[in-house]
């Protein structure tokens, strides 16, 4: 049987953000516990004294009422503790043994054949699907995160913490890698999953503990949990979920996507002769598992993305139609095409970190007026605008925008994008690493933007959130369109079947 | 004492019940006995410190207000000198306070040691200020050196060959002209490179640092022909110098128009940097290519045309060196300031006017520690020309803590201990 960890008053500070804050929290042997809470609630942090990446800066760490000290991951696994973290830390030029092996004094030799025998065991026991010898460059990421459980098991860690193990798996791989916990569970094993999905919570777990702001709140058996409780838990306060989805008014093409085909920098297609269409005051979902070609996709239409011959975008401009294929984003903007775009990497690429608001507000408009000057009058009423108006928390508009919270500074992305009253926005991730309240609030920022017939692609990761908000779905998958829904009358299932269409091809084939 | 810290223990956990409390906490103090008190047998109310965390960690400050900034500076710069004057002191055995004093003598001796620092100082800055723009945009150009000298060989280059064919002045436009494109020129060549294959613009700068001192090098080796060195350039008709303004004693004609120009070229960059387009456009590119991108800057553009202003302005002061101060030319005329501009951009944090500050305070040292050496080696062995470089480097070095520690502190273990102050239950 596993052993009973505990966690006595934990807390740990970074510079002036208590990250932990007096955490008690039992973790019972043989269980599955969830540790939910939004993003900054501690959850990870929390986790990682746990496994040994930090120390904390108070309390202390028992196991079966013995003092532990667990500063390293070397310790955590001399505990039986093992960590899968989100991002995954995987030499990508070895073998999914050579990484699991990694790091382990089993003499100068490696007898090859025992330890693909162990793996091999250690798969068919929990059901994994595993190839030792395959590199890991070559893997899925639902393979990738296999080797990290696997790396564990090998290690004979009997605690397992999963650190958002679902944020990119399709709906089908979530369920394969729910039974295998099920079945680790049963073999006696203790898994603590870090999570924000609740419907997840609800299905696998045995207890929940709900943080929020670095503090446990709550604590739950999962039977007597709802998601309500769970939600008002989670942010502190009660809040109604709803997305008003407004409809479109469908009056014409706003875009036209066909064949567009790109390469990346490595020469490998990202996309493959892609074609769909957006209407005016219509939001398009764009669904698929990471790197599928979404970012391709976005930075083809905004001219940042070189496109291969055949590909063509066009753009319905007033009466005009603009081809956009072969235009750089100053081109574009020169036509007079009102495009906005809101990147994934809202720092790295969307904003400039250093600069306040009234600095970011520039980047759309510092060309603006006459003379080698710039011109800082119409931009600061922006950013006083966008502050008003998305209530963003920020000492002033000349902070700058690296030290808000990510709530904030997508806020601030966001404010000044839709401020150019765009006719096409383009989202990537938009409500990724927000809490409930903004995401909502964005949700809602988007409606309001459709009914300025704007139109809207929205290229998302949480499927019930793209059902629920966008009026049809395009599937990427492995670059090209696996299938276009609607998403008033699809569900989750069919999505996910098509967002891993071409790989069960490609298995068949293999077969 | 040992039953007082019981005793404290025990008030602050009131919410458990007596035996509970009793049993637990002498189960939990047995285990801490046994696993870590183990000579003295004072049960602390604090856990040992963890052998593996680290004795002296490093976090960073929450607020830094001017005084963190003052009491910072100080402390380092105020170590630095007492440790260099007392590394003098005992290498040479001199008094601390005619160490002191001679430094100081370094500049404000007399009005000519004070315009001589004050010509260090135009130089100094003048690079540096070149540089900024470059640097601003997290271009790496080490290459100040080079594209000093570029300029410097093209003035020398059209006073050697145009100095007997045409009136004075017209030599000196061209010779401006010449040195400016020149080290626009030789900045513009690792830009092109940057820009369109993003190859690693501090290699291709240093590397052409080295191709420019060979020229140089070839040059002189055939202007000099059978003579030891090249003496100095049309000596005798002056023709391509600056005129020398004839302002008194007090003042150095050579120098004055130098000073004013690159006080003017300190607020141009001062503004330059904050309030035009293109400073909006070269802090983008510093800050993230791909938000430039994004925004529709044209990057490649931004990075030549900043890179050749940066070049151009090193070009010109090689022109003031050759036409203005030294008429005659050699590998070492930029002075290593190539390099030393490099650490005043750094440490004023690219505000130009911070850049004044710091690059009279690199050059009052270098000044100080080479009267130092000059006039006391004869009485004290040890103060020579390289125990005060050393003593003028470790101040400088200090100069650049100053900056760590105004951004983080250190944390000392002690401070971490972790104090269990309930009992398990």
């Amino acid at each position: 049987m596993g052993n009973r960890i505990r966690l006595h008053h934990i807390s740990k500070r970074f510079g002036e953000v208590l990250a932990n804050n007096d955490v008690n929290l039992t973790i019972l042997p043989g269980e599955i516990l969830s540790l939910l809470g939004e993003n900054g609630s501690g959850k990870t942090t929390l986790m990682n004294m746990l496994s040994g990446i930090y120390f904390p800066d108070a309390g202390r760490i028992t196991i079966n009422h013995e003092i532990v000290r667990i500063s390293s991951p070397a310790d955590a696994f001399a505990h039986g503790i093992g960590m899968v973290h989100q991002h995954f830390k995987l030499v990508d030029t070895f073998t999914a043994a050579e990484n699991i092996i990694l790091g382990l004094r089993e003499g100068f030799f490696i007898n090859k054949k025992s330890v693909n025998e162990k793996i091999t065991a250690i798969a068919a026991r929990y059901g994994f699907h595993i190839d030792p010898n395959k590199k890991v460059y070559d893997m899925s990421v639902s393979e990738k995160q296999t080797v990290e459980i696997v790396k564990l098991l090998y290690r004979g860690v009997d605690t397992l913490i999963l650190d958002e193990p679902t944020a990119v798996l399709t709906p089908q791989e979530i369920d394969h890698l729910f039974n295998v916990l099920r079945a680790m569970r049963k073999d006696g094993k203790t898994i603590v999953i870090i999570t924000h999905k609740l419907n997840e919570v609800l299905s696998l777990s045995d207890r929940v503990a709900v943080l929020r702001k670095g503090e446990l709140v709550n604590l739950f058996d999962t039977k007597d949990a709802t998601e309500e409780l769970l939600t008002d838990a989670m942010v502190g306060e009660h809040v109604v979920l709803h997305i008003d989805r407004a409809e479109p008014s469908k009056r014409k093409q706003r875009i036209i996507v066909s064949h567009l085909t790109t390469y990346n920098e490595e020469h490998v297609k990202t996309l493959d002769d892609v074609s769909f269409d957006c209407y005016t005051g219509e939001m398009v979902g764009i669904a698929g598992i990471g790197g599928s070609g979404q970012k391709a996709l976005l930075e083809a239409i905004s001219g940042l993305q070189k496109c291969e011959p055949g590909s063509s975008i066009m753009f319905s401009n007033g009466d005009l139609m603009e081809e956009l294929v072969g235009k750089s984003p100053k081109e574009i903007k020169d036509l007079g095409v009102r495009l906005a775009f809101v990147p994934e990497d809202r720092l790295g690429m969307g904003l400039v970190g250093n600069f306040g608001m009234m600095g970011n507000m520039l980047l759309r408009s510092y060309e603006n007026g006459k003379g080698p000057i710039l011109h800082t009058k119409e931009p600061t009423q922006t950013a006083k605008e966008v502050k008003e108006g998305l209530s963003v928390l920020t000492p002033s508009i000349d902070t700058p925008v690296r030290t808000l919270s990510g709530g904030n500074v997508q806020k601030v992305l966001l404010g000044r994008e839709i401020a150019t009253s765009p006719r096409l926005l383009l989202t990537a991730y938009a409500t990724r690493g927000l809490d409930i309240n903004t995401s909502y609030l964005i949700y809602n920022i988007l409606n309001e933007q459709k009914k300025n017939e704007a139109a809207i692609l929205y290229v998302g990761e949480d499927l019930d959130v793209l059902l629920a908000l966008t009026d049809r779905i395009v599937v990427l998958c492995d670059g090209k369109v696996s299938g276009i829904v609607d998403s008033r009358t699809t569900d989750k299932k069919t999505v996910g079947q098509l967002m891993a269409k071409f790989e069960k091809q490609e298995e068949q084939a293999h077969e | 004492m040992n039953e007082e810290e019981n005793k404290s223990l025990e008030t602050v956990v009131p919410s458990e019940s007596e035996s509970e409390k009793k049993k637990g906490m002498s189960s939990f103090f047995a285990s801490i006995k046994t696993k870590f008190v183990k000579k003295d047998n004072a049960p602390s109310d604090e856990l040992p410190r963890d052998k593996r965390e680290p004795l002296i960690r490093i976090a960073k400050r929450n607020n830094v207000t001017w005084k963190t900034k003052l009491i910072a500076g100080l402390s380092c710069v105020g170590t630095a000198i007492l440790v260099s004057i007392l590394f003098l002191w005992a290498i040479s055995g001199a008094n601390p306070f005619s160490i002191i004093g001679a430094i100081f003598q370094g500049t404000f001796g007399n009005s000519i040691k004070l315009w001589a620092a004050i010509k260090e100082i135009v130089i100094l800055l003048a690079v540096a200020l070149a540089l900024l723009p470059a640097y601003k945009m997290r271009f790496w150009n080490v290459g100040g050196q080079g594209q000093i000298l570029i300029g410097a060989l093209l003035t020398a280059i059209c006073m050697q060959y145009l100095g007997d064919k045409m009136p004075s002045a017209l030599v000196i436009i061209f010779s401006i002209i010449f040195a400016a494109v020149g080290g626009a020129l030789w900045a513009y060549i690792p830009a092109i490179f940057k820009a369109k294959w993003n190859t690693n613009e501090t290699l291709f700068t240093l590397m052409l640092n080295y191709i420019a001192v060979l020229l140089v090098t070839f040059f002189t080796d055939r202007w000099k022909g059978q003579k030891s060195s090249m003496g100095t350039i049309n000596s005798s008709t002056k023709s391509g110098w600056l005129p020398t303004l004839k302002l008194g004693s007090a003042i150095d004609g050579k120098v004055l128009i130098p000073l004013i120009l690159v006080i003017l070229l300190t607020v141009f960059m001062y503004f330059y940097l904050r309030k035009t387009k293109h400073g909006y456009e070269i802090e983008v590119v510093g800050d993230s290519v791909s938000t430039a991108r994004y925004t529709g800057i044209p990057v490649p553009h931004v990075i030549r045309r900043t890179l050749a202003m940066s070049g151009c302005i090193c070009g010109l002061v090689g022109f003031f060196y050759v036409a203005g101060f030294d008429h005659t030319l050699s590998a070492t005329t930029s002075g290593g300031y190539g390099f030393s501009a490099v650490i005043i951009c750094w440490l004023s944090n690219f505000n130009p006017f911070v850049m004044i500050g710091y690059s009279s305070l690199l050059i009052f040292l270098e000044q100080g520690g080479r009267n130092l050496s000059n006039t006391m080696y004869y009485q004290y062995s040890g103060l020579n020309e390289y125990s005060t470089q050393l003593a003028v480097f470790l101040i400088i070095i200090a100069i650049m803590l100053t900056s760590f520690f105004i951004r983080y502190r250190l944390v000392f273990a002690k401070d971490n201990k972790v104090t269990v102050k309930k009992a398990e239950q």
